[in-house]
Formats: structure tokens, C-alpha cells, sequence
């Protein structure tokens, strides 16, 4: 067996060992199981919702909302980092707003966008948008600035427009750092996705975990947060391939 | 001999001495409630020293979300907590154990409190028209939630037609006057200042509509703590009893002790009611099946204590 597949199966045994001690646990009833149900219980009724079909249409809704809301962060995000990159008065005009702008939690501009965009799809994609959208901006800007002088004296020489610069130089350069920012970027995305389900009322995961608590139906809170927990998961593993085809030089060993 | 005997003596005298001071010591409870003027017994017993009088240490403890404060009274933060009936059930149905300990208010058709506002410029005559609309409501399957979704259900219009939405209630209005809903089910004074203010018109009474005469809210405890607690509990009734004769003497003392815990006066005060029945829980466990909203059944006598 290779290294790569030990390590691997190590891990899916860990995850095991915790959900059995997670059930182990809850058999013991030292939490009242109204707010502590094992996990064969949650699994239960997620199986019971696959099998009835009624898990699609809120895992579409919710995965829906994080990818547009994701690919508007990332669209202004990598655009933005390039503009502060290569121009020293953009960063200049753009940085005191941004550095102001980038500690609000996402979470507390939501009463904000509900004023202005109402209790809508519209205000979840805005506020998913703006939480997510820093890690790419930062990574953009650190990647675009980050290209090397020889690659730049080439395209000079080249005589290269600056966009025909940004586009087969300093983006392809900029590549691995960006993708490091659109991975974390995606985990912002996912969160503010069931935040804003939750506070909007938004059919989708995060309000069906919400009505779940308020319900006092734990068993259906814990199978939402393990569909949650798929789905990030899931993401993280595509976006990795994703970067292995786009950069295939990152992963040659020498 | 003697001195043994002086020994026994000395050790019952300290014994009964100990029982004693333990008896007269007053019960410590602490009591959630959300804003509203249905609990007015409560803040007159506390201001009028009712609680003391009756040998309870009681500290009230505002609680703005009413479905978290089954979750607190679970957690012992709270031992007595407000409920509306449908709360109180969908715990129960959830697997914790509650009791009513005593009723708080009715709410009447004749009296009504709890209503449909329409935001100026939509236009509702009759149920039907909701349909395609977004309702604000200060908690999903709250009382005022189930009871707006009884009256659609009355009409044949179908539940999903009508976007119900959850935000705080002191936020209600303000989301119907910026538009991000269509009306709003709501509890006064908020009603009356959507009236007031010109932002809404009254679009429905369909509270009373469902029902004329229904038990909106009411104190719970565990029935654990109920058991353990017998003579805290006829305390509590006992306090909440003379708040409510207060109230009746004293109208104008009363609002003056509502304006203190709440920060506004009600136009009016609802229907108190400090006996709770458990017929008053049919209407809603009835209500309940039909939508849904319970997997389990829920049987009335063994939620209200006698």
C-alpha cells in the first residue's frame, strides 16, 4: 500500500473512531438526547430524506446561492487584486477603504442588506459576496505582486499591453496563490449561506437546520449539519483536482 | 444521665430550629419572560412585593425570543418561563417535559390583540389574497404563526403560496414600511403603532377569526421541577393571583409598573387569565395534527397541572 493510501485510510479510521464515539457517547445519555442524538439517529433521517427526495431541492437551493454568491467574490476579488497589484495609485485611492471594510463580519452588514435588497436572494448573494470576497482580493493582490522580475522584463521586452501582461504572465503567476484564496474563500461562502438562509428565511439548508432547532427536532438539526459538512468537504475535494489540472508543475516532484 | 439527656434535648432543639429557618427561607426563583403585557401579574407581584409576600425570591429575567426559553429552563438559567401553547407543545413533541403552571392571557375575539397588517398600497380582502406574499411573523410556529396558517388553511389556500418569514417583532414594523414584506401578524402595541404611523392597515382580525376565545400564553416549568417544587408552585399561583387583583384595583398604578418593565404602555390590556385547562390546549393540538407539526400524541391532561 502506498504511503498516500495509508494516510488516507488513517484518517477515514479517526473519522470513524469519533463518530463512534460520538455514539457511544449518546447512548450513555450523559446529554439529554433531545440536544445530543447519536448519530445513527441523524443518519436515519438522512436517509429517510434521500430516500423520499425531499433533501434535493433545499441541497440544490443552498449550493446554488454559495457557488453564484462564491463566483462574485472571486470575479471582483481577482479583478480588484489585480488593479492594486499593477497600479500604485489604485492601491493607493482603494486600500484605507478596503482595510476598513475587511473586519466587518459579513454577518453584521445583514440587517444593512436586508434594508436595501430585502429578504432575498439578492441580499444572500450580496452578503456571501462580501465575506468571501476577502481572502481571494488578498491572495490576488500578494500573487499579482508577487510575479517574478524576470517574467516581467520579458513581457516588457515583448512589448505586452498590460492586459496581454496580466493575461499570460502575471495571472498564471498568480495562479497557485489565488487558488489558495478561492479555497478558503469557498469555506466563507458556505457559512454565510446558511447564515443568511437562516436570518432571511431562505428555503434551503440553513433554514431547514434553523426550523429543525426551533422544533426541538435534533436529529433532523444533526443530518443537516452532516449534509453541511458533505458538501464543504465535497467542494474542498473538487476545487483540489481543480488545481492539480490547472497547475499540474505545483505537484511534480523532482 | 442528665447531661446525655440535656445532649438529646439540645440536638432536637437545634434540629427544629434548622427546619424552621430552612422553611421560612424564600424560594429562589428566577422567571423568564418575553416583553409583552400579558405578564403584567408578574411584574406587579414583583413590584408589590406579592412574590415576597408569599415566600418567594423571584428575579424576572427578560427573555426576548420566546422558543429559547424552554431551551433556558431546561439549562436551570430559568425555573419558570412564559410559553404560548404551540411552543410548549412542539417541546413536549420533541421529547422534554413541561408543564403549565398557570395561565397568563386569553385572546378574544371581542378584545382582539394579535392581527394581520397590510403595509399601505396591498390590497387584502379576503385570505386568498395572501397568496404570492411575504408575511412576517415574530416566530416561526409561534402562536401567532400556526394560528395565521389555521385561517389560510380554513380558505383552501395552499401554505406554499404565502412566504412566512421570522424577524424580531420590534423589527416588523420597519420591515413593512421598507417593503421587505407584504403584512406582517402582529402582537400591540407594534399594531397599533403600524396603525398609527400610516405604514399598514388592519388587513384581517384573523385571530379571532380561528377562534374566538383562545389561551395565548401561559407559565411553564418542567414537570420534574414541578414534583420537587409543590409549594413554590402554589406560591407562584398565589403571587400571580394578587398581581392580578391589583391590576383590577389598580388600573393606572398598573401601567405605570407595564411602562417600567416593558418601556410602553399597551392601548389596552389583553384578556389576563391566571387558571389554565387542559381543554384550552385542544384547539392547538388539533391545529397542530392537521399542519403537521407534531409526531407524537400529545395528551392535554398530563400538560397542565392540576
Amino acid at each position: 500500500m502506498s504511503p498516500r493510501a495509508i494516510t488516507r485510510l488513517a484518517a477515514l479510521i479517526f473519522a470513524l473512531a469519533l463518530v463512534l464515539a460520538w455514539q457511544i457517547l449518546a447512548e450513555l445519555r450523559l446529554i439529554s438526547p433531545i440536544f445530543f442524538p447519536a448519530p445513527s439517529r441523524a443518519l436515519s433521517v438522512l436517509i429517510a430524506r434521500i430516500a423520499d427526495g425531499s433533501i434535493w431541492l433545499s441541497l440544490a437551493a443552498t449550493v446554488l446561492r454559495m457557488i453564484f454568491g462564491w463566483l462574485l467574490a472571486c470575479l471582483v476579488g481577482i479583478a480588484l487584486g489585480a488593479a492594486i497589484a499593477s497600479s500604485r495609485l489604485a492601491r493607493d485611492l482603494l486600500e484605507p477603504t478596503l482595510e476598513f471594510l475587511r473586519p466587518l463580519p459579513a454577518s453584521a452588514i445583514i440587517p444593512v442588506a436586508i434594508l436595501f435588497l430585502g429578504l432575498s436572494n439578492a441580499m444572500a448573494l450580496a452578503v456571501i459576496a462580501f465575506g468571501a470576497i476577502w481572502p481571494v482580493l488578498l491572495a490576488s493582490v500578494h500573487g499579482f505582486s508577487s510575479v517574478p522580475d524576470e517574467l516581467r522584463n520579458v513581457a516588457d521586452v515583448l512589448g505586452f499591453s498590460r492586459a496581454r501582461y496580466l493575461r499570460i504572465v502575471a495571472l498564471p503567476a498568480a495562479a497557485p496563490d489565488i487558488l489558495s484564496g478561492v479555497r478558503v474563500s469557498l469555506a466563507i461562502a458556505l457559512i454565510l449561506t446558511v447564515v443568511t438562509e437562516m436570518q432571511a428565511s431562505l428555503a434551503g439548508l440553513g433554514w431547514e437546520i434553523f426550523y429543525a432547532q426551533r422544533v426541538y427536532r435534533s436529529a433532523d438539526l444533526y443530518a443537516g449539519l452532516i449534509v453541511l459538512g458533505a458538501v464543504g468537504f465535497a467542494a474542498n475535494q473538487l476545487l483540489q483536482q481543480l488545481e492539480r489540472r490547472a497547475l499540474p508543475w505545483r505537484h511534480l516532484t523532482p | 444521665m442528665a447531661k446525655l439527656l440535656a445532649r438529646i434535648i439540645a440536638g432536637l432543639l437545634l434540629s427544629v430550629v434548622a427546619v424552621a429557618t430552612a422553611t421560612a427561607q424564600p424560594a429562589k426563583v428566577t422567571i423568564g419572560y418575553p416583553p409583552a403585557t400579558d405578564f403584567l401579574a408578574a411584574y406587579v407581584a414583583k413590584d408589590k412585593g406579592f412574590f415576597e409576600k408569599h415566600n418567594i425570591d423571584a428575579t424576572l429575567t427578560r427573555l426576548p425570543v420566546v422558543t429559547n426559553i424552554p431551551s433556558a429552563i431546561v439549562s436551570d438559567s430559568v425555573q419558570i418561563g412564559m410559553t404560548t401553547v404551540p411552543v410548549l407543545l412542539q417541546a413536549v413533541d420533541g421529547g422534554l417535559d413541561f408543564v403549565i403552571l398557570a395561565g397568563a392571557a386569553h385572546h378574544t375575539k371581542a378584545s382582539p390583540f394579535i392581527s394581520l397588517m397590510a403595509r399601505k398600497g396591498v390590497k387584502v380582502e379576503k385570505p386568498a389574497d395572501l397568496a404570492g406574499k411575504k408575511v412576517g411573523v415574530p416566530g416561526i410556529n409561534s402562536v401567532i404563526d400556526v394560528m395565521l396558517r389555521k385561517w389560510l388553511t380554513n380558505s383552501k389556500v395552499p401554505l406554499n403560496q404565502v412566504t412566512v418569514i421570522e424577524a424580531p417583532l420590534p423589527q416588523l414594523p420597519d420591515l413593512l414600511k421598507v417593503g421587505s414584506v407584504d403584512l406582517v401578524a402582529i402582537v400591540e402595541p407594534f399594531r397599533s403603532r403600524i396603525l398609527g404611523g400610516d405604514v399598514g392597515t388592519l388587513a384581517a382580525e384573523y385571530f379571532g377569526e380561528v377562534d374566538p376565545d383562545v389561551l395565548v400564553s401561559a407559565w411553564m416549568a418542567t414537570g420534574d421541577w414541578a414534583k420537587k417544587n409543590p409549594e413554590t408552585v402554589k406560591n407562584f399561583r398565589a403571587a400571580i393571583d394578587d398581581g392580578l387583583a391589583f391590576i383590577k384595583d389598580n388600573p393606572q398604578e398598573a401601567r405605570v409598573i407595564e411602562k417600567m418593565y416593558l418601556g410602553f404602555n399597551s392601548p389596552r390590556f389583553p384578556t389576563f387569565e391566571n387558571k389554565a385547562k387542559p381543554d384550552d390546549l385542544n384547539v392547538f393540538i388539533a391545529i397542530g395534527k392537521e399542519l403537521g407539526l407534531y409526531r407524537t400524541a400529545l395528551d392535554p391532561k398530563k400538560l397542565v397541572l392540576p
